[in-house]
């Protein structure tokens, strides 16, 4: 999707860059209208429910590993957290914070320093609520501070960030409030590999949606 | 396993390992190998801190102990502990307490054994101070002390310049258990040997003269050199490089997986005993034939082939072509193994100080231990879904003890959880934009997360080009690596640098081509004997439904001709015109058209009046149809050959790697199919008109099912399942 920005979002004042986010916007809804009136009415769709055993996970419970995560990332970055790997010292790459797409929908962006990172969750959302989330998430990405969103999410359906081109990542487990609490060695696993997306994404907090 | 708690900040143990974990080198190998050995005993096992002030302070710990640790094989004593004791400490690097033990906790210790594992003298003199050694191993550690060489070189060495030290009167011979490296060596046919030889920092003695250097590892095209570490000393030697060496960083592998990829560990320098050979020793136990200059007989035993550099290749052609003589060597060095470095030796060694279970007794159960073992499959996804297709059709054909995981970057991986297989998300940089070496390097930490937790026996990649984020991962995680690589790649020889990547896998498997007579890229002259099976197809001919079955599925009238058009995804090329003039000369014709819609397609092209397919996979459906239009990918191609459906084909001319018109063209050539030629699209409609001859079909058909009659992906899982038993 060229589109050619005038003036240069080099010397664009905050102000401009904003008209021409929204510009950027209202270019990607004239075309997803047009690709919308073109779908057909004769499709053969299969889904593809998963069949495999995954970890369930309560929504408690996975507020709290995502807070543990969050805590741990900010002990991490701390003396203390050196200090105590300091005890067992673990190779421990370093691991460079990634810049993604900011998305179609504010791809502009995509040419401008120093815009942050936010890391939303959307677990337990269906494809509806997750869509109606990203909506929201790209609004304030137009109307407020410019940022560069990535969600994590646990549903198989990528559709809506394929076709957004926004960041996201994919941690296999179901929600599901009768499920007792995680086992804990994948539980160990899902705080590890949080950390490791809190650090690649250079943030400290989670957004959960 | 803790140790058990005595008081507050205490534990006892039934042994406890001193040293810097940090280190790297022979000591390091040492430790590594003694812990190795005494994890397999039901033992409480304690790992004591003496920090080396010459190491970095963010050095981490030397992976093969770590990895141990990981396995729960001994607990890391805190700092703050106050009150430890144990029936026998085994200090690895006594310099480390010559100038006192003021920041490790307190030890008491019954016995403390002084491993002596490398040279007392640097530059003609002491390394430390021995005595001021002894004095704060009494102080700190335990009052009865045994000072034991590991060689006769550092005996000698110790005995001349230590006065006053009283040595144990035998050596603490070094081993390295057999369980811990044994893999089983590839078979052999049609593969060049590979020669290989460890460099490691503090051992990097090469032979004096180039011309020594040369013999030993031969410049020869039959022969495939490798060097794990050490490029800078083999440049600074060898100028240039022989195009047969390749010379890997210290840390692509590790030594175990570098071992396991060889045929022959080939090692030559002038003075065997300074150091002890322990990579040779470690080859041997791999079960690989140590080849070495007759001046290592006294310090590896008999089994290895000692031979002069001159008489290397011919020694490995010899060895390579005779297995019975091969295995003979091995089975001399195993008898070496036994008598000489056995574990058995080194508990009997310790025994003397402290009761020990017997060896096995109790063996500790490793995760690997279960009765399923993970199998890891990364399929990459370019623009369409063979290489999950393919994985797909393998993983499900493993044998039952085998339990498939998948790692992928592909947006449509809801088919593999629908396959039953759990499945976790690799973002591409050509997905999200991220920076390539940055992309790399944040990915590959997060695959070894992966690879940890799910811990499989194997791992297996399909894709053109070998991701280095999984390789990187790779080389912390020691398991077999398998590429499954198709051939037909366009006859680009720039496309051959990806070839050289297979030295990073344990085993190539080359799903078969059917056109193979027509394949001119890289692939096919391959020099790392890639394991051929049949084409692999994820469907087998019984597992489509029945025409009138998938024909009342699909909403086909009965009595109307149907043709299925796939396309495949037109994220790089263009399929609506291809379309167009499909969808006007079907209705021109009363053809019914199916077109399948990939379930990664960025834009769907979409037209009125036309039946659209969002389905996985489509083969399923293959009986409801008279003919097909198709790409010539090589699952789609396969699949219409060995199921017998009539097809146009219209390659994709712009995949990077596969050649899919080369691909159609050959099918024209047996009778197969029809491949429409460059620039010819608009005249599609004559072609269909042809195909709807049912004796021409009929024809087609049975060629088609004559030139690709079976499935090979049985044979495939049949093939990772050998190379993961190889271990």
């Amino acid at each position: 999707m060229a589109t050619k920005l005038v003036p240069s979002i080099k010397d664009a004042s905050p102000g401009e860059l904003v008209r021409l986010v929204e510009d950027q916007h209202r270019r990607l809804r004239l075309v997803r209208s047009q690709l919308v009136e073109e779908v057909p009415v004769d499709a053969i769709v299969e889904t593809f429910p998963a069949r495999c055993a995954k970890p369930h996970l309560g929504r408690a419970a996975l507020a709290r590993l995502l807070e543990e995560a969050q805590r741990r990332r900010e002990l991490d970055e701390s003396a203390l957290g050196a200090a105590i790997r300091a005890a067992w010292p673990e190779r421990r790459p370093d691991i460079p914070v990634l810049r993604p797409s900011p998305g179609l929908g504010a791809y502009a962006l995509r040419s401008v320093a120093g815009v942050p990172n936010i890391v939303f969750a959307l677990f337990g959302k269906d494809r509806g609520e997750a869509e109606a989330a990203v909506d929201r998430v790209v609004t304030e990405q137009r109307t407020g501070e410019p940022f560069i969103p990535i969600f994590l999410i646990n549903d198989n359906d990528f559709t809506v960030f394929r076709d957004q081109k926004l960041a996201f990542e994919y941690f296999p487990f179901v929600c599901d409030d009768r499920a007792g609490p995680p086992e804990p060695r994948w539980a160990a696993y899902f705080l590890d590999t949080l950390a490791l997306t809190l650090r690649r994404w250079g943030v400290c907090r989670i957004v959960s949606l | 396993m803790a140790g058990r708690r005595s008081a507050s900040r205490g534990h006892d143990f039934d042994l406890v390992l001193a040293g810097d974990f940090r280190a790297r080198g022979e000591v390091a190998e040492t430790l590594a190998s003694h812990l190795a050995v005494l994890s397999g005993l039901d033992l409480e096992l304690g790992l004591l801190w003496l920090r080396d002030p010459a190491l970095p302070a963010t050095a981490p710990v030397y992976s093969r102990i770590a990895a141990l640790v990981r396995r729960h094989a001994a607990v890391p004593i805190e700092a703050d502990s106050d009150a430890v004791s144990c029936r026998l400490l085994l200090l690895y690097e006594p310099r480390l307490v010559a100038n006192g033990l003021d920041a490790t906790p307190r030890v008491r210790a019954d016995t403390v054994l002084v491993v002596l594992a490398r040279p007392f003298l640097r530059r003609g003199g002491p390394s430390f101070d021995t005595a001021a050694a002894v004095e704060h191993i009494a102080e700190r550690l335990g009052r009865q002390q045994v000072w034991c060489p590991t060689t006769p070189l550092i005996r000698k060495q110790y005995a001349g310049h230590a006065a006053g030290l009283v040595l144990y009167p035998e050596d603490l011979t070094p081993c390295e258990p057999i369980a811990a490296w044994r893999t089983v060596r590839p078979e052999r046919a049609g593969r060049a040997p590979v020669l290989g030889r460890i460099i490691r920092y503090d051992d990097d003695r090469l032979p004096a003269k180039a011309t020594t250097l040369l013999g030993a590892h031969p410049n020869e095209p039959d022969l495939e050199v490798r060097f794990l570490g050490g490029a800078k000393a083999l440049s600074e030697l060898v100028e240039p490089l022989p195009a047969n060496w390749r010379l890997l960083e210290p840390d692509a592998t590790s030594a175990r997986r570098f071992l396991a990829r060889l045929d022959f560990y080939v090692q030559y320098h002038d003075d065997p005993a300074w150091l002890f050979p322990r990579a040779a020793l470690q080859a041997m136990a791999a079960g690989r034939v140590v080849v070495a200059p007759p001046s290592f007989r006294a310090v590896l035993g008999d089994g290895p082939a000692y031979r002069p550099p001159e008489q290397v290749a011919e020694t490995v052609r010899y060895l390579h072509a005779e297995p019975r003589f091969y295995a003979r060597y091995l089975a001399e060095q195993d008898a070496t193994l036994a008598e000489r470095f056995a574990p058995d030796r080194f508990l009997d060694r310790l025994g003397a100080f402290v009761k020990l279970p017997r060896l096995q007794a109790h063996p500790r159960p490793s995760p690997r231990a279960s009765a399923r073992r993970t199998v890891a499959f990364y399929p990459t996804n370019g623009v369409g879904l063979g290489h999950v297709t393919r994985l797909l059709a393998i993983a499900r054909r493993l044998p039952p003890d085998c339990e498939p995981v998948f790692f992928t970057p592909c947006h449509a991986l809801a088919v593999i959880e629908h396959a039953g297989f759990r499945t976790e998300y690799v973002p591409e940089p050509i997905y999200d934009e991220t920076a390539h070496q940055d992309h790399v390097r944040a990915t590959a930490p997060r695959l070894l997360t992966a690879l940890r937790y799910y811990d499989p026996a194997g791992i297996v990649f399909d894709g053109n080009v070998p991701r280095e984020a999984l390789l990187q991962a790779c080389a912390e995680f020691d398991a077999p690596t398998i590429w499954v690589r198709r051939g037909m790649w366009r006859a680009d020889p720039a496309l051959g640098r990806h070839l050289h990547l297979s030295r990073f896998f344990d085993a190539v498997i080359e799903p078969a081509e059917a056109a193979a007579a027509a394949d001119t890229g890289v692939t096919a002259g391959a020099e790392d004997a890639p394991v051929v099976v049949p084409p692999v197809m994820l469907l087998d001919r019984s597992d489509l439904l029945p025409p009138a079955a998938a024909r009342e599925a699909l909403g086909l009238d009965a009595g109307r001709p149907a043709a299925l058009v796939q396309l495949g995804s037109g994220n790089n090329n263009d399929i609506e015109s291809r379309l167009d003039h499909i969808v006007e000369a079907a209705s021109r014709l009363d053809l019914q058209l199916v077109v399948a819609e990939w379930l990664i397609q960025h834009n769907p092209v979409r037209r009125k009046g036309v039946r659209y397919l969002s389905a996985f996979p489509n083969a399923r459906y293959f009986k409801a149809f008279d003919l097909a239009v198709s790409a010539a990918g090589y699952n789609s191609f396969h699949e219409l050959l060995h199921h017998g459906l009539p097809c146009i084909f219209l390659p994709n001319d712009n995949q990077k790697v596969d050649d899919q018109r080369a691909r159609a063209a050959w099918a024209e050539s047996e009778g197969a199919g029809v491949c429409v030629p460059r620039g010819a699209e608009s005249a599609i409609a004559s072609y269909l008109a042809a195909f709807l001859d049912p004796s021409l079909r009929r024809s087609m058909s049975r060629r088609a099912r004559a030139l690709c009659p079976t499935n090979g992906a049985e044979a495939a899982a049949g093939a990772i399942a050998n190379v993961i038993a190889r271990g």
